[in-house]
């Protein structure tokens, strides 16, 4: 009951904030639709106009920054207002089209009631009481609308800034399944996500962030599905995070998780908006930045990096196969070049007498050690990987063509590098770009070095050793309180393996919470 | 509030489980198992069974006393001087038992896989993963227990099946009875062997009443593989020969008439149980180690640590000095258990005495 009762205050705490048509008092301090941030304490708005054009012309370094656009109207009826706006970021326009005008042709008292309520033609609009707020909404696309001898102004939602276009995820691609990704945008994002849960249970807040840039945030979370206990220590740490640092995605899970060397991801960074929607439906909680594409997801397990939105698309068997699939090709890409290094260094006796003989024979003539061989190979391979990545599209794929064929083959012709290893090496990245998420394609590159290093100093031996130090540590994380390895250890009960996939049954709403790793 | 956070009971089931494998199949002292003619498939699981004797009787105490574990239990009988002996008994038994699988292995690996490593670089690279095991804590342990639980009993599977084309009853002659007293003997003695792991499982918080079926069901996990693996052992080989043998289970897949590709694969099995060995050590040094910082108020990881290094180095110590430590070893292995016996007992039978008088 009191959590329907908190939902209550929350839902109607937006809907009074959202101002639009209904009644207009009391006024509020601050931004709503966790869009503004609260500024630097509040400050009265100034009676006098001049003082007002005087104090917000200061605030905006106006006349010197030529954007900022400060204007005075008068009506009919001879009171005077002033708009405030960055040129840029408001659609001036509209502002002309459906603000100005409408005042210069009314004969109304001026004040922000009446002109709410009968003047102008907008949509978005609300009061505001605070001077330092009402200018943050200025700075991030908002017009402001001030009147001679009022306490409070009007706030404009006339954003018209030029944004990217919801384009087709390019990290997450699938065969099936919906195509579009977030933008940089956070209500875009925040529409995205709605579109995907329509659902009054659907929380969207402002996350508490207060930060050099003014970079907003929001919390979206399912009401019912969704820890409580999470929510609120997710709020905390946000609040605890240091303001000198530029938000996005990347140093949000850096601040969260303090700056670890473990290469693993802690947070699920997701462009698809109906991932998004998967794991909040599934009791995760999703942070959207503005100016950053991509939704941090949390808590999260190995397994919900490992998954992909097609496991989910396809049917049950395909699926799982698909999963297999993907979790042999990250055994392959982490394991593979160790032990085979261990093999050929320390325990031939494990070869054939025919594999062993290929090996020797593809070796004669290279210089270096085997264990140095395949280090150079892994670390040109991740040169590839990494060239490709930063030049342009087309002149990246010729890269890896390039780097993988044609210098390959020049190195086994050069007697640089074997042909044994090299499929070693090549098998592993393949088995490595298996993995969906690419932040864990890359901590599995790392680790794959980690064990290739432990087994040229002790063979398998080395390897054993190597593990049990990475699954010790794997264990040992907590992602807001869920172990980075549920349910596979600790166990959690009612939920399925994380290798197959489990039937989609519906009613599953907050069933999750780390139960189920049958997510995107 | 649960501690450790997370941890499962599934984990600690797997853990305590393993580790009683490793300390009923390992840990034999062949010698006189085999040269008594002890059938041990039948004697080491009838003791692994008598060993849960005292631990359920611990576990009833507890639950009298309300004591979460075994640590509050001891706070709950003893002062603190007796306290503090108390859990340095427990600890000299804990590094006994976690020091026996992991000399096993650390032996096995230097004689049959690397011959011309120096024994010291072998401890080397068991000591890395059980120390970090020992300071990341129980829930890590635990964890770690349960995802190679898998895998471990994999693998014990395999070197039964690999193992099957070279059984032959005839050598389990002669069969069990022939020797009773010296069974009915080694059976009391070996039950002691288990103790250490069984008692240390106590250290872990549960609640009041939860002890006893954690201990059962790891002991009911233990069981079948125990008795299988020793059964399969006396198969592979006549009695005679086991007392000269060291880890035979892992030996016994050479019996396999012709080469193959399995029988290659046999260095993989001695390195999956020496994780196993590890994680047992890890879990019996860790609770030793909590007990043990409880007493003395420091940390707990550096109680831990300093334990797995004690626990090298005996384990070193043994390889250096062989003969005086095989003497020393074998009146532990007797007398050992005692260690974790007399004062658990002691502290049940006074919880039991305090609550009634209360």
């Amino acid at each position: 009951m009191d959590r329907f009762q908190a939902l209550f205050r929350i839902l109607s705490g937006k809907i009074k904030s959202a101002g639009g048509t209904g009644a207009p008092d009391p006024v509020p301090r601050s931004g709503g639709m966790g869009c503004d941030s609260e500024g630097s304490g509040f400050r009265p708005i100034p009676k006098k106009l001049s003082s007002v054009e005087r104090e917000a012309g200061e605030a905006l370094n106006f006349p010197r920054d030529p954007d900022a656009v400060l204007r005075r109207v008068k009506s009919r009826s001879g009171e005077e207002a002033l708009a405030v706006c960055i040129s840029g970021l408001t659609d001036e326009a509209r502002l002309d089209e459906f603000v100005l005008q409408p005042i210069l042709r009314s004969g109304l008292p001026l004040t922000p009631v009446a002109v709410m309520q009968g003047v102008i033609e907008v949509g978005e609009v609300r009061r505001e009481a605070d001077f330092n707020a009402a200018l943050d909404a200025v700075r991030r696309g908002s017009a402001a609308l001030f009147f001679q001898g009022a306490d409070s102004c009007l706030i404009l939602g006339l954003h018209g800034f030029e944004r990217r276009q919801v384009g087709e995820a390019k990290n997450e691609q699938t065969v099936l399944g919906p195509k579009e990704c977030f933008t940089e945008c956070i209500k875009t994002d925040v529409a995205l996500i709605r579109r995907h849960i329509a659902s009054a249970e659907l929380v969207v807040e402002q996350a508490p962030v207060s930060n050099i840039s003014g970079t907003r945030a929001v919390l979206v979370y399912h009401f019912s599905a969704a820890k409580p206990e999470v929510v609120e220590k997710l709020r905390e740490k946000l609040k605890e995070m240091p303001s000198a640092v530029y938000l996005t995605g990347g140093t949000a899970e850096q601040m969260l998780f303090g700056n670890t060397l473990s290469p693993m991801p802690r947070v699920l960074l997701t462009e698809r908006p109906d991932r998004a929607a998967s794991h909040i439906l599934s009791g995760r909680i999703a942070l959207l930045i503005d100016g950053s594409p991509e939704a941090v997801i949390l808590p999260i397990t190995l397994f919900s990096l490992m998954n992909s939105p097609e496991d989910v698309y396809m049917n049950r068997a395909v699926g799982s196969l698909l999963r297999v699939i993907r979790y042999l090709g990250a055994l392959l890409s982490v394991l593979m070049p160790g032990y085979f290094l261990s093999l050929a260094l320390y325990h031939q006796g494990i070869l054939s007498t025919e594999v062993l003989s290929t090996v020797v024979a593809s070796r004669r003539m290279v210089f270096e050690p085997i264990g140095a061989e395949l280090l150079l190979l892994l670390i040109i391979f991740q040169l590839i990987r990494e060239a490709g990545q930063r030049v342009p599209g087309s002149i990246g794929q010729a890269i890896g063509i390039i780097g993988g064929l044609i210098m390959g083959q020049a190195a086994v012709s050069a007697h640089l590098a074997s042909s044994v290893v090299l499929i070693i090496v090549a098998a592993s990245g393949l088995g490595n770009f298996c993995i969906p998420d690419y932040r864990t394609q890359l901590a599995a590159s790392y680790i794959r070095l980690a064990f290739v290093i432990s087994a040229w100093l002790g063979g398998l031996l080395g390897m054993t050793s190597a593990l049990i130090v990475m699954l010790a540590r794997l264990a040992s994380i907590e992602s807001f309180g869920m172990p980075y390895l549920a349910p596979l250890s600790p166990k959690r009960r009612a939920a399925r393996p994380a290798l197959f996939r489990g039937p989609i049954t519906g009613g599953a709403i907050g069933r999750a919470s780390g139960k189920s790793e049958d997510v995107m | 509030m649960k501690y450790p956070p997370n941890s499962g009971r599934a984990g600690l089931i797997a853990s305590v489980g393993t580790a009683l494998f490793f300390c009923g199949v390992f840990s034999i002292e062949g010698t006189r198992a085999y040269a008594q003619n002890v059938p041990t498939y039948i004697a080491i699981p009838l003791a692994l069974l008598l060993s849960l004797a005292p631990v359920l009787l611990a576990a009833r105490a507890m639950k009298r006393a309300g004591a979460r574990n075994l640590g509050q239990l001891m706070r709950f009988s003893f002062s603190r001087v007796f306290c503090f002996a108390a859990s340095l008994s427990l600890a000299a038994g804990a590094l006994f038992a976690a020091a026996n699988p992991l000399a096993d292995c650390a032996r096995v690996l230097h004689k049959l896989v690397y011959d011309g490593a120096a024994y010291r670089s072998i401890l080397a690279f068991v000591f890395v993963p059980l120390a970090v095991l020992c300071v990341k804590g129980l829930a890590c342990i635990t964890r770690t227990g349960l995802i190679m639980a898998a895998p471990l009993a994999a693998s014990v599977a395999a070197a039964l099946l690999t193992a099957v084309p070279g059984y032959d009853t005839a050598r389990l002659f002669p069969l069990p009875g022939c020797e009773i007293i010296d069974a009915a003997s080694f059976t009391a003695s070996y039950s002691f062997a288990f103790l250490p792991v069984l008692i240390l499982s106590l250290v872990f918080p549960q609640n009041p009443g939860t002890h006893s079926k954690t201990a059962v069901k790891a002991a009911l996990f233990a069981l079948p593989f125990i008795t299988l693996s020793l059964l399969a052992v006396r198969l592979s080989y006549p009695a005679a020969m086991l007392g000269g043998i060291s880890m035979p289970l892992y030996r016994m897949g050479l019996v396999r008439p012709g080469p193959g590709f399995l029988l290659r694969l046999d260095k993989l099995l001695i390195m999956l149980w020496l994780a196993g060995s590890i994680i047992s050590a890890a879990l019996l040094l860790r609770c030793a180690g909590e007990l043990l910082s409880d007493a003395l108020g420091v940390r707990k990881g550096l109680t831990a640590f300093m334990l797995a290094l004690i626990c090298i180095m005996s384990v070193l110590a043994e390889a250096h000095g062989a003969e005086r430590t095989a003497v020393i070893r074998s009146y532990l292995f007797i007398y050992g258990a005692l260690l974790t016996l007399v004062p658990t007992a002691a502290a049940s039978l006074a919880a039991l005495f305090k609550r009634r008088m209360a």
